[in-house]
C-alpha cells in the first residue's frame, strides 16, 4: 500500500483529486486531512466517505499534533489545504497568511523527519506570476502577486522550495491556472453563476469583463499531480494550463448559453481592487513530459453546467441556508453599483 | 509501488515495453534522447529529455529518480551501419552503460537493471546457441555488445547491482525502421498494393536463417527477466526457431493482396553475414517461465496492418 496524505481534500480541487486518487490507484491509501472551513466540505466526499482506502481527519494543518504524524507516516503528501479565494483576502488577510504560508511549515517541517517521503507537492498558483499583459509565463519568471491571497501562495510556494535547497525534502512545487469542475464552491464564477442563473438572479460581472484567465479542468489538474508525484525533478517548478484563455465576458456568455439564459441577467459590478488583467502559463515543460489536457473546454464547461443544475442537493443549502455564504455575498457583491 | 525507469523508452522496443508496463505499473519514467520524439505516447509515462553521454546529467536524473528497477534499453541498434559509425556504435552502447551504472554505484543505489545484450556477441555457430557458447562479436556491433555486458557483469560482481543480461535474437514488430528486412518487406509490400512502388522485393542474402521473435514476446521476456533472472550472467531472448529469409519473403509475398516478383540486390549484402542464427532458450525458460507466443504468421500480418495504415 501507497500511503497518501492529502491535505485540503475536502475542497474542490482536493476532493476531485481524493475521488481521481482512489479510482485510479487501487493500492493508495488516501489520508485526507482537512479543517473543514466554509468550502471544505463533507458532501464534497459524500460518494468516497466509506470507502475503505480513504481516512477522513478532521482537523488543522496548522496543528501540528495532528497533522505531522500524517505526513511522518506518508509516502507522499499532496499539499492542497489553503484560503484561496482572492477577495475573500481583499477583505481579511489573516488567515491566509496563517492557513497558507504557516500551515505550510508545519507540514514542511514534519517532513524533514520523514525520510521515505518520496514528494511533497506544494500546490501553488498561477497567480503568483501577477497580471501578464501579455507572452505566458515560465516556470522561471519572477514572481509578483498582487493581492493577499496570492502573496501567501507565493510565501508557501518559495518556503516550499527551500524545504528542498536546504533540506533536501523532496518538494515539487506546481502553479496551476483557474480550475472548474464539479463541487467548486459557488463563491467562484463559474458555480456562482450558473446557481444564480438557475435561480434567473443577476450574474455580478467585474468590470469591462475583459481580465482574462486561463481554465483547467479539474480532472486535467488530478492527472497532471499523478504524473508528477511519479516521474517530476524535486526542487522543481511545474506550471499547468489548460490552454483555454478566455475573456470574463466571453466565459459570461459561454455559460449564459449552456445554461439556456440571456445576456440580460448580466449585472456589471465595480472592479475587484488590484485586479489582474489576465494570467497565462506556458505549459511547454510540462507537455515535453507527455501530459496534455483531455478535456475540451466547450465540452467540459458544458458539463461542469449540467452538473450544477443536475446537482442543487449540493448548493443549495450553501446558497440558502449558509449564514457565512450570504453575509459574504452581502459584503462582496450587494455594495457595489 | 516501485519506481520504474526505462531508457530508450522512445524507440521501437522502448515502445513496446511501455504498452506492456503500462498494464500493470503507474506511472514509469521514460528516457528519451534529446531531440527525439515518442514513438508512441503513453498514457502513464513522465518523458525526460537525457543524454546518456553526458555522465553528470545521467547521475543529476538517477539521484532525482532513484529507481527500483531499470530497464535499459538505449542504444545504438544497427549492426549494419556499425562498420561506418563505429565511434557512435561503441559510445551509445558502451559508455552510457557505464555512466548508468556509474551513477547508481555514486548514489549507492541497487536496482534491478536490465541490460539488453544481443546474440551478435557469439562465435557464427551452425547449432542452437547457449549462453555457454563462445563469444566472439564478428561486427563492432556485436562487440560494443559485449563490452555492455561486461560493464553490467562488473556491477553486479563489484558494487552488487543486480544486473540482469538478456542476449536478444532478433525481435520484429510494428514501429521498427524500415532499416530492418521484416519492417521492410512490410513498408514495400504496403506501398506496392499502393500503388506507389514497382510490384517487385528487392533482397539481399535470402539464404540466411534468422531467430525471428515477435517484440511483444520479446518485452514479456524483459519483464519476465527484471522479475525472475539470476543478475551478472547472460539469458538468451529468443523464439528458438531458426527462420529462413526466404521463408519470411514467402510468407510476406503470399500476403499481399497484389502479385509480388522477388529479385535480389547483391548491394545489400554485409560484409560477413552469418547464414544462420538460433538461439537455445531452455535457460530463460527454466528460470522464468517464459515463452514466446506469437506465431511468426501474426506478427507478419501485424507488421502489414501497420504499414499499411502509414502508405
Amino acid at each position: 500500500m501507497t500511503n497518501v496524505l492529502v491535505t485540503g481534500g475536502a475542497g474542490f480541487i482536493g476532493s476531485n483529486f481524493v475521488r481521481y486518487a482512489l479510482q485510479t490507484h487501487p493500492d493508495w491509501h488516501v489520508t485526507n486531512l482537512d479543517k473543514l472551513t466554509y468550502a471544505g466540505r463533507r458532501e464534497n466526499l459524500h460518494d468516497v466517505m466509506t470507502n475503505p482506502r480513504h481516512v477522513f481527519v478532521h482537523g488543522d494543518i496548522l496543528d501540528a499534533k495532528v497533522s505531522a504524524p500524517l505526513v511522518e507516516a506518508a509516502d507522499f503528501v499532496v499539499h492542497f489545504a489553503a484560503e484561496s479565494h482572492v477577495d475573500r483576502s481583499i477583505m481579511a488577510a489573516a488567515d491566509f497568511i496563517k492557513t497558507d504560508v504557516e500551515g505550510t511549515f508545519v507540514l514542511l517541517e514534519a517532513a524533514r523527519r520523514n525520510a521515505k517521503l518520496k514528494r511533497f507537492v506544494q500546490i501553488s498558483t498561477d497567480e503568483v506570476y501577477g497580471s501578464v499583459p501579455e507572452g505566458s509565463s515560465v516556470e522561471t519568471d519572477e514572481l509578483r502577486p498582487r493581492n493577499p491571497y496570492s502573496a501567501s501562495k507565493a510565501g508557501a510556494d518559495r518556503l516550499a522550495y527551500s524545504y528542498w535547497a536546504t533540506h533536501d525534502v523532496p518538494v515539487i512545487v506546481t502553479r496551476a491556472s483557474n480550475n472548474y469542475g464539479p463541487y467548486q464552491f459557488p463563491e467562484k464564477l463559474i458555480p456562482l453563476f450558473v446557481t444564480n442563473l438557475a435561480d434567473n438572479i443577476p450574474v455580478p460581472l467585474y468590470g469591462d469583463g475583459g481580465n482574462v484567465r486561463d481554465w483547467l479542468h479539474v480532472l486535467d489538474h488530478c492527472r497532471a499531480i499523478d504524473m508528477l508525484m511519479h516521474v517530476a525533478t524535486n526542487g522543481e517548478v511545474y506550471n499547468i494550463g489548460g490552454g483555454n484563455e478566455v475573456k470574463n465576458v466571453d466565459l459570461t456568455h459561454m455559460i449564459l448559453k449552456h445554461a439556456g439564459r440571456g445576456p440580460e441577467l448580466i449585472k456589471p459590478v465595480t472592479d475587484r481592487k488590484g485586479h489582474d488583467r489576465r494570467y497565462s502559463l506556458s505549459t511547454a515543460k510540462l507537455r515535453a513530459m507527455g501530459w496534455t489536457p483531455q478535456v475540451n473546454f466547450d465540452q467540459g464547461l458544458r458539463e461542469t453546467v449540467a452538473w450544477y443544475q443536475q446537482n442543487e442537493w449540493w448548493w443549495r443549502p450553501i446558497k440558502e441556508r449558509d449564514p457565512n455564504y450570504k453575509a459574504y455575498l452581502d459584503a462582496q457583491y450587494n455594495k457595489r453599483g | 509501488m516501485p519506481t520504474v525507469l526505462v531508457t530508450g523508452a522512445a524507440g521501437f522496443v522502448g515502445s513496446h515495453l511501455l504498452e506492456l508496463l503500462e498494464q500493470e505499473n503507474d506511472w514509469v519514467y521514460g528516457w528519451l534522447r534529446p531531440g527525439t520524439e515518442p514513438a508512441v505516447i503513453g498514457k502513464r509515462v513522465g518523458w525526460l529529455s537525457i543524454e546518456m553521454l553526458d555522465r553528470e546529467a545521467v547521475y543529476a536524473a538517477i539521484k532525482q529518480a532513484r529507481p527500483d528497477a531499470i530497464y535499459h534499453l538505449a542504444g545504438v541498434p544497427h549492426v549494419g551501419d556499425s562498420w561506418a559509425h563505429t565511434h557512435d556504435t561503441f559510445a551509445g552502447n558502451v559508455l552510457a552503460t557505464h555512466y548508468l551504472f556509474d551513477a547508481l554505484q555514486r548514489e549507492s543505489l541497487a536496482p534491478r537493471v536490465l541490460v539488453t545484450s544481443s546474440a551478435t556477441v557469439y562465435a557464427p555457430s551452425s547449432c542452437a546457441l547457449n549462453e555457454g557458447d563462445t563469444v566472439r562479436p564478428n561486427s563492432p556491433y556485436g562487440t560494443s555488445k559485449l563490452a555492455q555486458e561486461m560493464v553490467a557483469r562488473r556491477a553486479w560482481h563489484d558494487s552488487g547491482i543486480p544486473a540482469v543480461i538478456a542476449r536478444s535474437f532478433n525481435h520484429v514488430g510494428p514501429r521498427q525502421s524500415p532499416t530492418f528486412v521484416a519492417p521492410s518487406l512490410a513498408k514495400q509490400i504496403a506501398e506496392i498494393e499502393a500503388g506507389t512502388r514497382a510490384p517487385r522485393l528487392t533482397m539481399g542474402n535470402m539464404t540466411s536463417a534468422r531467430d525471428l521473435m515477435d517484440v511483444r514476446d520479446t518485452v514479456r521476456a524483459y519483464r519476465a527477466m527484471m522479475q525472475s533472472a539470476s543478475p551478472g550472467a547472460p539469458y538468451n531472448v529468443c523464439s528458438g526457431r531458426a527462420t529462413p529469409i526466404r521463408t519470411l519473403v514467402e510468407l510476406f509475398v503470399s500476403k499481399a493482396r497484389v502479385k509480388v516478383d522477388v529479385i535480389q540486390d547483391p548491394a545489400l549484402l554485409r560484409p560477413n553475414d552469418t547464414p544462420v542464427v538460433l538461439g537455445d532458450l531452455s535457460r530463460i525458460q527454466a528460470d522464468t517461465g517464459w515463452s514466446p507466443q506469437i506465431p511468426l504468421e501474426k506478427t507478419v500480418d501485424d507488421l502489414l496492418t501497420y504499414w499499411r495504415s502509414l502508405t
